[in-house]
């Protein structure tokens, strides 16, 4: 999820919701609006995309306004059960050229990301001029998230390799993606504390061991690469 | 005694591409200049049974290090991945 909240003498909740509902409308998404008994208004939009079909889902965007004063409002913009709802078996598409869960996972990231991006625009291109935003923070977030992940590393029914399923629930991704945007301070980050988790381990193994999961580590970077070259080269070639 | 294996990491700067670009089979799978599915798919293969392997000689504590590793790496890719995607767009 992502929040912003703006700031300006004759911002109107009411008529951003109604270009909102309209924007969802001229892109073909089934449309609804309505207030909840907090008195905020949702704006939800839904449409089966090709690449929600290969992905094997169909997200709910959800916009939501709350007032909080006559000049002040706070917009969410949520994915949906982005996650939830994967279907293994709904790939589709995809699991003809039978890749690994991350690619296509993460070209649902990048999706959703360029959807978030154009609802923002629309969102801030409908208020005031002088509207200003004034606050722009990510969710709370617990480091609970990684402890409740499966600490099993297969899954039984597939035997693909957990991890590359819910990266989108770890705490080191949503704090990266709350804006929408992966900068590269934020991949170094990211690697240095990759890093630091292997220094940890590695003083802990024998050298036997230590071989083995270094060839693991080695062998993961090459199926990592290999997704990456493949996405690029299906985004370059057809783009979704 | 002095263990004489080589550390994992030696460089806080993006050890794990270094690491790709040594690995044989990325230099094979690269080396006519193109990636297949197929490749992905026995590269892939390839890690489960590693991993397979290497899982029971691991205490609990040490499979939940490594268990936390690939949640952070899988991170650490989607990243990678995402910034190319922008670029690409």
């Amino acid at each position: 999820m992502q929040q912003r909240s703006y700031q300006s003498p004759g911002i109107q909740p009411d008529l951003l919701a109604m270009a909102l509902c309209q924007w969802f409308q001229e892109h073909d998404y089934e449309t609804r609006f309505f207030c909840t008994e907090a008195k905020h208004l949702v704006i939800q939009g839904y449409r089966a995309d090709l690449w929600r079909s290969v992905l094997g889902n169909a997200v709910a965007l959800t916009v939501e306004v709350k007032i909080l004063g006559s000049d002040k409002i706070t917009v969410e913009v949520k994915a949906g059960a982005w996650v939830d709802k994967w279907v293994v078996a709904g790939v589709g598409v995809l699991s003809l050229f039978l890749l690994p869960l991350l690619f296509t996972a993460a070209w649902g990231a990048w999706q959703q990301s360029q959807l978030d991006r154009r609802i923002w625009d629309v969102i801030e291109s409908n208020l005031p001029t002088t509207a200003e935003r004034v606050i722009f923070y990510p969710a709370p977030m617990t480091e609970a998230t990684a402890l409740s992940l499966p600490t099993d590393w297969f899954d039984p029914a597939t035997g693909e390799i957990y991890s590359t399923r819910f990266f989108e629930q770890m705490t080191s991704w949503q704090q990266a993606m709350a804006d929408g945007i992966i900068e590269f301070s934020e991949i170094e980050q990211q690697n240095s504390l990759v890093v630091t988790l292997m220094q940890d381990l590695e003083i802990t193994l024998d050298d036997e061991v230590h071989a083995s999961l270094g060839e693991v580590f080695g062998e993961l970077a090459v199926l990592q690469g290999m997704q990456s070259a493949a996405l690029v080269k299906i985004l370059t070639e057809s783009p979704p | 005694m002095m263990s004489k294996r080589t550390p994992w990491v030696t460089t806080k700067t993006l050890p794990l591409r270094t690491r790709l670009q040594e690995q044989a089979s990325w230099q094979q799978a690269v080396a006519d200049g193109q990636i297949t599915p197929e490749e992905v798919r026995l590269q892939a293969e390839k890690v489960i049974a590693l991993l397979q392997t290497v899982q029971p000689r691991l205490s609990q504590e040490q499979k939940a290090q490594v268990t936390r590793i690939f949640y952070e790496m899988a991170v650490f890719q989607a990243m990678q991945t995402l910034q190319l995607t922008q670029d690409n767009s």
